[in-house]
């Protein structure tokens, strides 16, 4: 019993270290967006990072895509509300944090262009499958 | 400088790495000065928090920076908000099952503040 338990508890530990890296089956480019993340935290918010995340995956799917395109008009509204705030800080600061905003923006929008450009296919189909999807907010025509 | 909400996501989003104006060669010079400073000053800003030197106009109100040599611990912090569902919080960003990022998940998990 005790060597079952010891057991089940190595293979938690497995299985916990294994998500931990990175699913082996996915396409993301662990390295590269952990070098790319590495003290660039802070400056803006996770909700931000996560609206400048989704904002340049909707346009690597646009460029890689056949049949998927930008609705601009949406786009530029959704970049601006995520760009919001930041009135308290000085020019210096602001600078900086805009710099960060487009920093993270251009990053992840190559990151996701790399990504989506190695598995074009599944990329493609699976962004298909979020566009029409009516529970997901997107900025696609 | 102000950026007008609409010129600057004109500027994000047909020129996603285009730089801000420069007016004039002295503000030309600051605001390189603060470019850089944000390419790499992120980084400085951050490690000198991890030093107590607060910069805290810079930080989002709960910003709790990784100690030092903290970093792979800070990356490594995954977790499933649902089967087939994988979020790394260092990346603020959510895969799918097969292996894709998942615009709907991240939303969900991260959009609202999580």
């Amino acid at each position: 019993m005790k060597n079952m338990t010891m057991g089940l508890a190595a293979l938690a530990l497995l299985a916990v270290s294994g998500v931990a890296q990175g699913a082996d089956d996915d396409h993301r480019l662990d390295d590269a967006w952990k070098a790319a993340v590495e003290d660039n935290e802070g400056v803006l918010s996770p909700a931000q990072v996560s609206g400048l995340n989704i904002l340049a995956y909707e346009s690597a799917v646009a460029r890689l895509c056949d049949g998927i395109k930008l609705d601009e008009k949406k786009f530029a509204a959704s970049v601006a509300a995520v760009v919001t705030g930041g009135s308290a800080l000085s020019e210096e600061e602001q600078v900086q944090r805009l710099t960060a905003v487009m920093f993270q923006l251009g990053t992840a929008n190559g990151l996701f262009l790399a990504e989506g450009a190695m598995k074009k296919d599944t990329f493609c189909a699976h962004a298909a499958e979020e566009k029409a999807d009516k529970d997901n907010p997107h900025n696609w025509q | 400088m102000k950026f007008s909400r609409t010129g600057l996501a004109c500027m994000l989003s047909f020129g996603l790495l285009a730089l801000p104006p420069l007016h004039s060669p002295s503000h030309a010079g600051k605001t390189a000065d603060a470019i850089a400073a944000g390419l790499v000053g992120a980084a400085i800003v951050a490690a000198a928090s991890r030093h107590h030197k607060h910069h805290k106009r810079m930080y989002y109100d709960s910003y709790e920076p990784y100690p030092d040599n903290g970093y792979d611990t800070y990356w490594n912090n995954v977790y499933s908000p649902a089967a087939g569902i994988t979020c790394y919080r260092a990346q603020v960003a959510c895969y799918k099952a097969n292996g894709h990022f998942s615009a709907k998940w991240t939303r969900m998990q991260f959009a609202d503040g999580e």
